[in-house]
């Protein structure tokens, strides 16, 4: 089966502010392990994981990068070839989900997607766990708002402690990543003539 | 920091270091501890006689002199008692709460040396012996002894559940030592902490501790009328004579720790003399390295021309310290910048490395230290000659650290001020709002600085705040970068918290000058540089990872910017930390990096895909055990990699960086632009977050989506910025035009060429 078909490689890459937990996140999606330990990641780190998308086995390359502002700047050589950008903020801290649009133009700008505007992003709204939500600070309704703004990028909130909807996000990422990678095939072709393309839902998604 | 707690943490496996190993590496780990073990025996020998032979060529000095500067020895500072005495003094001050930590810290030895004999021999002689020698301890020392006498059982009683517990759920004896010995090591640093007033110590330094109290006992005996008996003298005094009887007894026991079975039997000669000797020969070794630090400031002043973009900093940030400072430690350290300047006079044409000649006959065993150093310091030693190592003593401004952790506010007005007018340029705006963004990220990354480590307590949290804290104020242009906590950490498990600092702002503001600034250049230089260097070694490699459309640097990098902290194991850690600091540069990043990519080589060149290619070389990185394998092959297999090639090569890589720096904050600024032009060009829709109106009336009906509220910054950002005037100006939009179609070129070509090689993968896993 699997030499029929390419084993599908998917570049994605986890952005957000320090400590909202993008490694966690990937560690609860690949290893299913949540630990209150993990180190400040330095630079980039990588895992990958292989999901199987509709008969189609697919190794996602998800690299997992620092926080810190300043590490943007080695973002070009891990950005650059990616398939899905997926933001991750912390519902509780404000400031977290104030940067995401500055991580989403940083990327665009980086990363240089020959077409932008449909470059697949998602967002992950992460720690929903902490204190029963009592300390959340940014609504549901104003991440989908956001969400809509940016060409309605599915939403996804999570819990990596909790390893709640955390497949699901990971699942999506995977759908819109291949599906990027099939609009680029098509986008060669059609590169001259491309038209202005109608709203559309990225398909496959629960969201 | 008080490098102590009651509490220890058995929940994950951990080294000898305290660090935990990964669960996947504890097989590979007992398997090598043993060779570890071996080694450092093996180590303490060859670095004994050549301590021994090098306080014999120089002229040892009689004890009253060594002492004072033993006392000091923390500082890694031997010149001068006056100003040793000054540090001490200094210290006591600053350290308010340090009674109270010497008092659980002495709990603690004393709890653990019980612990430690019940255990093994099952000795309660030894115990009794100790408690008998306690009794010889001046008063005040014993008062705190008999303070501490009810929590010390609670302490030890819940210590001894503890390792109940771990036994049953392991049941493995090897294991469980190894996990006690931090709790030594830990324990022992508390002692030591009293000891030497200014070091608080941690639990790597056991051995040294040990070795220590043993000197000192005998030397404070001595020189007891010297000293005019303070009374942390007679304290040390005191707790030394307990814990050399003990060492005596059961040194076996008590220094196998680390290892497993007797590690340091054969340190045990080493001791009261030969150590008195090892501190001259120390202060000898300081002293080289220490006109290292003065040379290299001339350096950074000669070449600032040349490399504008490095900080040039140490002088200049130097001058701006010295005058925070006020007369006395400016005094100081000029004082020492002249005595110095001899040294440097002999030998001022090399600079970062020893490479010259002239040293060569001024230290004739320079040679013989640096093979010393490559086949590793000694665990004991450690501490001592990192700081020997990057000029600590020679650093160190008396009441610097303090004052930039009491006056922040005044300080940082004074620094902008000062700024401005010496300079007349930088960022001031900028500085002022950012001690609070360090202090944000540090608070964060606290608690991610090897978490769980037993050195880490709330103490040893707060000595790194307080340690990063101080540098983010020391030299702004740097602030805090993550990757500095695992430095500050590292430091402060091996030096006392004001030498760790000097440690840090040894490295970060020489070795890695330029490295963790705001902008990274240099970081990224490197990685150019290693690119190339690997290109032209590994050129089968280099084929294969193209093919497979995976860049070296992506694994790399985060290598160097971690200088391989949690990234090799501890051991191989601190064995490329030994000859990075040994050899005052970056040299030995590249050189580890090449050996590991020459020893995985033959690995990566058989992965079929990107993702593999990745993950096995981060995972052979990772289970790099064999340290001595790793440091030798990166020392001798490329030596021919060195300092002054790579610098030429970073000279011709530099400018490249800088010039996609400048794109870059252009783009940020010019986003619009691009936008409009790729609107015009594809139709599509615009990022709503980061319209302002004028851009929608441009766009027309093209279905735009405003949102104030996330795409405030990026508004902000377009005002600010000439956007809106240039998207009228036809020209520019062409050239604009032009550029960006020639990028797009670029990308698409590129993704050609990978979906080329994935076919080739593809082809040839499906045949």
């Amino acid at each position: 089966m699997e030499s029929l078909r390419r084993r599908t490689l998917l570049k994605v890459i986890v952005l957000g502010d320090s400590g909202v937990g993008k490694t966690s996140l990937m560690n609860q999606y690949v290893h299913k392990k949540f630990s209150q330990q993990y180190k400040a990641t330095i630079g980039a780190d990588f895992l990958t994981k292989e999901v199987l998308i509709e008969d189609r086995l697919v190794t996602l390359q998800i690299w997992d990068t620092a926080g810190q502002e300043r590490f943007q700047s080695l973002g070009v050589a891990f950005y650059r070839g990616a398939d899905c950008c997926v933001l991750v903020y912390d519902v509780n801290a404000k400031r977290s989900f104030n940067t995401l649009g500055t991580w989403h133009d940083e990327f665009i700008n980086q990363a240089g997607p020959s077409d932008p505007k449909h470059f697949p992003f998602i967002l992950v709204g992460n720690k929903v766990d902490q204190d029963a939500g009592s300390r959340r600070v940014v609504p549901e309704k104003k991440a989908k708002d956001w969400c809509a703004s940016k060409g309605n990028i599915p939403y996804f909130e999570t819990s990596a402690k909790d390893d709640h909807n955390v497949d699901d996000a990971f699942l999506c990422i995977a759908k819109l990543a291949l599906e990027h990678e099939h609009d680029q095939d098509i986008y060669f072709k059609t590169v001259a003539e491309s038209a202005p393309k109608t709203e559309e839902q990225p398909a496959g998604c629960a969201c | 920091m008080g490098a102590t707690r009651a509490f220890f943490d058995f929940d994950h496996k951990r080294d000898t270091y305290g660090f935990a190993v990964r669960p996947q590496h504890l097989q590979r780990f007992r398997e090598y501890a043993k060779i570890y073990k071996e080694e450092e025996d093996e180590r303490a020998h060859r670095w004994k006689d050549f301590l021994d032979r090098l306080a014999e060529s120089v002229d040892v000095p009689s004890t009253a002199s060594i002492l004072p500067s033993t006392d000091a020895a923390a500082a890694g500072d031997g010149e001068g008692g006056a100003e040793s005495a000054e540090k001490g003094d200094e210290e006591e001050e600053h350290e308010t709460d340090g009674a109270e930590k010497s008092n659980k810290s002495e709990c603690l030895k004393e709890v653990d040396v019980n612990e430690e004999f019940r255990d093994p021999n099952g000795v309660p002689e030894d115990s009794k012996d100790v408690s008998g020698n306690s009794g010889k301890l001046e008063d005040d020392s014993s008062n705190r002894g008999a303070h501490c006498n009810e929590e010390e059982e609670d302490e030890a009683a819940e210590r001894n559940a503890k390792l109940e517990d771990v036994e049953e759920v392991d049941g493995n004896n090897e294991f469980r030592e190894a996990n006690g010995s931090p709790e030594d090591f830990k324990d022992m640093s508390g002692s030591s902490e009293k000891l030497k007033e200014d070091s608080t110590a941690n639990s790597v330094e056991f051995n040294k501790a040990s070795e220590e109290l043993k000197e000192m006992s005998e030397g404070l005996e001595q020189i007891k009328d010297v000293n005019g008996g303070s009374e942390e003298f007679k304290d040390q005094n005191g707790r030394s004579k307990i814990l050399r009887e003990v060492n005596n007894d059961n040194l076996e026991k008590f220094e196998e720790t680390p290892f497993g079975k007797g590690l340091l039997d054969e340190l045990e000669p080493m001791k009261v003399e030969s150590w008195k000797r090892m501190r001259a020969s120390l202060s000898v070794i300081e002293k080289m390295m220490s006109s290292r630090v003065v040379k290299r400031n001339d350096t950074a002043e000669t070449t600032c021309g040349k490399v504008a973009t490095q900080l040039a900093s140490i002088e200049e940030e130097r001058t701006v310290e010295e005058n925070h400072e006020g007369v006395p430690a400016e005094e100081s350290y000029d004082a020492k910048k002249l005595d110095q300047s001899q040294d440097r006079a002999s030998s001022d044409s090399t600079n970062v490395t020893f490479e010259g000649v002239d040293e060569g006959s001024y230290f004739p065993w320079r040679e013989e230290l640096e093979s010393l150093v490559r086949g590793g310091v000694p665990i004991a030693l450690r501490g001592e000659m990192w700081q020997a190592f990057v000029g600590v003593g020679a650093r160190k401004i008396t009441g610097y650290y303090k004052k930039l952790l009491d006056e922040r506010t005044e300080v940082l007005d004074e620094k902008d001020l000062e700024d401005q007018l010496a300079n007349g340029q930088k960022s001031s705006p900028k500085k002022l709002p950012k001690p609070e963004k360090w202090k944000g990220q540090i608070e964060k990354d606290l608690p991610r600085t090897f978490p769980g480590h037993p050195a880490l307590d709330e103490d040893g949290r707060n000595a790194l705040r307080r340690l990063l804290t101080a540098y983010a104020r020391h030299n702004p242009s740097v602030g805090y970068c993550q990757a500095m906590n695992f430095f500050a950490g590292l430091f402060l498990l091996f030096m006392p918290e004001e030498n760790a600092f000097w440690a840090l702002v040894g490295i970060i503001d020489e070795y890695f000058d330029g490295y963790y600034t705001e902008e990274m250049i240099e970081s990224q230089v490197d990685q150019l540089v290693l690119e190339e260097v690997v290109r032209e070694r590994f050129p089968k490699l280099a084929k294969h990872t193209d093919f497979l459309g995976v860049q070296v640097t992506w694994v790399t990098g985060p290598w160097f910017l971690s200088i391989f902290i949690n990234m090799l194991p501890w051991e191989s850690v601190l064995r490329v930390w030994d000859v990075i600091l040994f050899e005052g540069n970056r040299t030995m990043l590249f050189r580890t990096t090449l050996a590991l990519l020459d020893l995985y080589g033959p690995a990566l060149v058989t992965t079929k895909d990107a993702g593999d290619a990745i993950t096995l070389l981060q995972s052979l990185a990772g289970s790099t055990f064999d340290s001595s394998q790793l440091v030798l092959t990166a020392c001798m297999g490329f030596q021919s990699v060195k300092e002054m090639g790579l610098r030429e090569l970073r000279k011709k890589h530099r400018p490249e960086i800088i010039a996609a720096m400048e794109e870059r904050s252009k783009d940020r600024k010019s986003w619009k632009d691009k936008k409009g032009l790729a609107t015009k060009l594809y139709s599509f829709k615009h990022d709503p977050s980061s319209l302002c109106p004028q851009v929608d009336s441009k766009e027309g009906a093209d279905g735009l989506q405003l949102n104030g509220d996330s795409g405030s910054t990026n508004l902000e950002n377009f005002l600010s910025s000439s956007a809106l005037e240039s998207e009228l100006d036809e020209g520019l939009d062409l050239q604009d035009q032009v550029t960006w179609l020639k990028g797009e070129l670029c990308k698409l070509l590129e993704e050609k060429r990978s979906a080329e090689l994935r076919g080739i993968v593809f082809s040839f896993t499906s045949s």
